[in-house]
């Protein structure tokens, strides 16, 4: 059951830390949730959660989110891409440039988009008339989410790719693959396994954000309006409970789509197994 | 197999030079590989073999002279286009796939019009398997294969495409000693079997003189020497080859083999002949290694002799023999 690797001692120091601390931080603050949702019964519960605009806010929050994950994992490779296979001026600065997101609060992203792509910010005054409105619809939260998320997809990706063996290329090339064939067969099969994690990290992100969302979505009921939002909501009005309900609902759910992903994931990552006999 | 190297052809090489920054890694290098000759480019490290066989697979391009196969002028084809089959050192395998995948991607990613059915690509995949003898294996990835196993596919992969010609650097570089010496024999094997022509790299020399229709010395750039091994091995061009071939200890201001010093009990008679102290003896092995001081010079002398000789000497460290050279050598440089 246990699995005690190598002949380095440790195994139990470092399992009943992690057991500790998860307890500590994640554990005992997530079951308190599942409590206090307890406390409000079945019946009330089920009643907040199937309400139409706490559904219509998982819509926003589970489709928006799956929506950033993906253009984040194709804008993020394309980044990555660049940075590890090319050199270019300024290219240390593009590098620092990424990680801005995960520094900056999200607040400020959230207002700085909004005057962006509002209707008549800088952006948005050339989008209105193309009839593409960003700011206060789906749309604008996907854009938030993705600036969110993209730091995720970029630094899961590029480790792997740093580590990338040139002469597999070649190997490839020498056998006569074309340039998009050493891509495709060779390359992009290597570099999966890292973006389905910063895949699921950004997905996971993009679930949970609030901040940078509230500016940007303009939390029109039943339209752009967040579940993290309606906690917020709920728990203004002192419903502890009901707050409690939507998060377990929202907890449940991306606990199963992240278990998912890693499962796709371990099944990408097959090869990485050694089993010499 | 006999139809596995496809139609094989012969490699010229002339006058490549080639430039990395300031270095110059090969300086005016031409040569000639036969069609179906096994050929070894010998040299230490940073003496440009392994730059040149990456010219010759179309991998890096030269500053400037020619590549060509069966006299049609190569330089500028890309490498997809050599139909050379190239083995890596270190084997380069697709991690993603398993051995049977490995072997079989040079057949799937050609062209359409070209690419053999899914049971053809079975049937010739198989028939590789078998000829490294890996069949059982087909359905591991690299990780879960040993260095000389990963070689293996690393070959078979390489001659699925059915390549004109086959280069291998380094190809058991990265494996044990005893592997090695099997993998080695294998190559000839097989390639007494295939007839394709083929070059490996190769810093062993025992390894390009037993395994080598010809070899190639090379030092900075340059070709020193090209020859059958024997050739080579008896005919030294210079100091360099000489001493890269075997080791060499010099006595009396010229080179000689330890196998080739002669030393007893008798008095000094030769006229080459000089007394000298033992300093060491190593009897582990199929010959005794012995160093030696000279009394007049202090010079160091190492000898090799016979473990049937050495009984009969029985000489320990300290004691005082005569020592001469049966064959000695003097290259002008």
């Amino acid at each position: 059951m246990f699995k005690r690797p190598g002949v380095l001692p440790g195994f139990w120091p470092a399992y009943s830390y992690s057991v500790l601390y998860l307890s500590l931080i994640v554990l005992i603050p997530l079951s308190a949730v599942f409590l206090k949702a307890a406390t409000a019964g079945w019946p009330k519960i089920w009643q907040t959660i199937s309400s139409p605009r706490v559904v219509a806010a998982y819509e926003v929050s589970f489709g928006a989110s799956l929506a950033a994950a993906i253009a984040s994992v194709v804008i993020g490779f394309v980044i990555a891409w660049a940075l590890e296979r090319y050199e270019f001026p300024g290219k240390s600065f593009v590098d620092a440039l990424v990680d801005i997101p995960f520094a900056l609060p999200t607040a400020v992203a959230g207002i700085s988009l909004t005057s962006l792509y509002a209707p008549n910010g800088w952006l948005g005054r050339y989008l209105t008339p193309l009839g593409i409105k960003v700011a206060f619809t789906p749309l604008g939260i996907t854009i938030a989410l993705i600036f969110i998320g993209l730091p995720f997809v970029v630094r899961s990706v590029q480790p792997v790719m740093e580590d990338a063996d040139h002469e597999v290329e070649e190997a490839a090339s020498s056998l006569g693959a074309s340039r998009w064939q050493v891509f495709r067969r060779v390359l992009f099969p290597a570099f999966r396994p890292a973006l389905l994690t910063g895949f699921a990290l950004a997905f996971a992100r993009g679930l949970g954000e609030y901040g940078s969302v509230v500016f940007i979505s303009g939390n029109l009921p039943m339209k752009t309006e967040i579940a993290p939002l309606l906690i917020i909501a709920k728990l203004e009005q002192y419903d502890y409970a009901g707050a409690a309900a939507i998060a377990v609902a929202m907890l449940v759910a991306s606990f199963f789509l992240l278990f998912l992903i890693n499962f796709i994931q371990g099944r990408s990552r097959r090869f990485m197994e050694t089993k010499l006999s | 197999m006999e139809d596995a190297g496809g139609q094989s052809v012969s490699i010229e090489v002339r006058n490549i030079r080639k430039h990395f920054g300031s270095f110059e890694v090969l300086r005016d290098v031409s040569l000639r590989v036969e069609d179906g000759e096994l050929f070894a480019l010998l040299g230490p490290s940073g003496s440009g073999k392994t730059s040149l066989l990456r010219i010759i697979a179309g991998l890096d391009y030269p500053d400037s002279g020619t590549i060509h196969f069966n006299e049609e002028d190569a330089t500028k084809a890309a490498a997809r286009e050599r139909q050379v089959g190239f083995v890596f050192q270190h084997y380069a395998l697709f991690r993603h796939m398993t051995v049977f995948e490995n072997i079989a991607f040079g057949l799937r990613v050609r062209p359409r019009v070209t690419r053999p059915n899914e049971y053809t690509i079975r049937e010739k995949v198989n028939e590789l398997l078998k000829l490294i003898q890996l069949t059982p294996l087909a359905d591991r990835y690299p990780s879960q294969l040993s260095g000389g196993q990963r070689q293996r596919v690393a070959l078979a992969r390489a001659l699925a495409v059915e390549p004109k010609v086959l280069l291998l650097d380094e190809p058991f570089g990265a494996l044990d000693a005893r592997v090695r010496k099997e993998l080695r024999r294998w190559l000839r094997n097989l390639h007494d079997e295939l007839h394709v022509a083929s070059v490996f790299v190769t810093h062993d020399q025992e390894e390009a003189l037993e395994v080598a229709d010809r070899v190639a010395i090379m030092r900075l750039g340059r070709i020193e020497q090209t020859g059958a091994p024997a050739e080579v091995y008896d005919s030294p061009a210079n100091a360099f080859v000489y001493g890269f071939l075997g080791d060499m200890t010099l006595f009396n201001g010229t080179f000689v083999r330890p196998h080739d010093i002669e030393i007893s009990r008798n008095a000094v008679h030769g006229p080459g002949a000089v007394y000298a102290t033992v300093r060491f003896i190593g009897d582990a092995g199929g010959l005794v290694r012995v160093e030696l001081r000279r009394e007049d010079t202090n010079e160091e002398i190492k000898a090799e002799i016979s473990r049937e000789r050495y009984r009969e000497l029985a000489i320990r460290v300290g004691d005082y023999v005569n020592v001469e050279a049966r064959h000695s050598r003097v290259f002008s440089e």
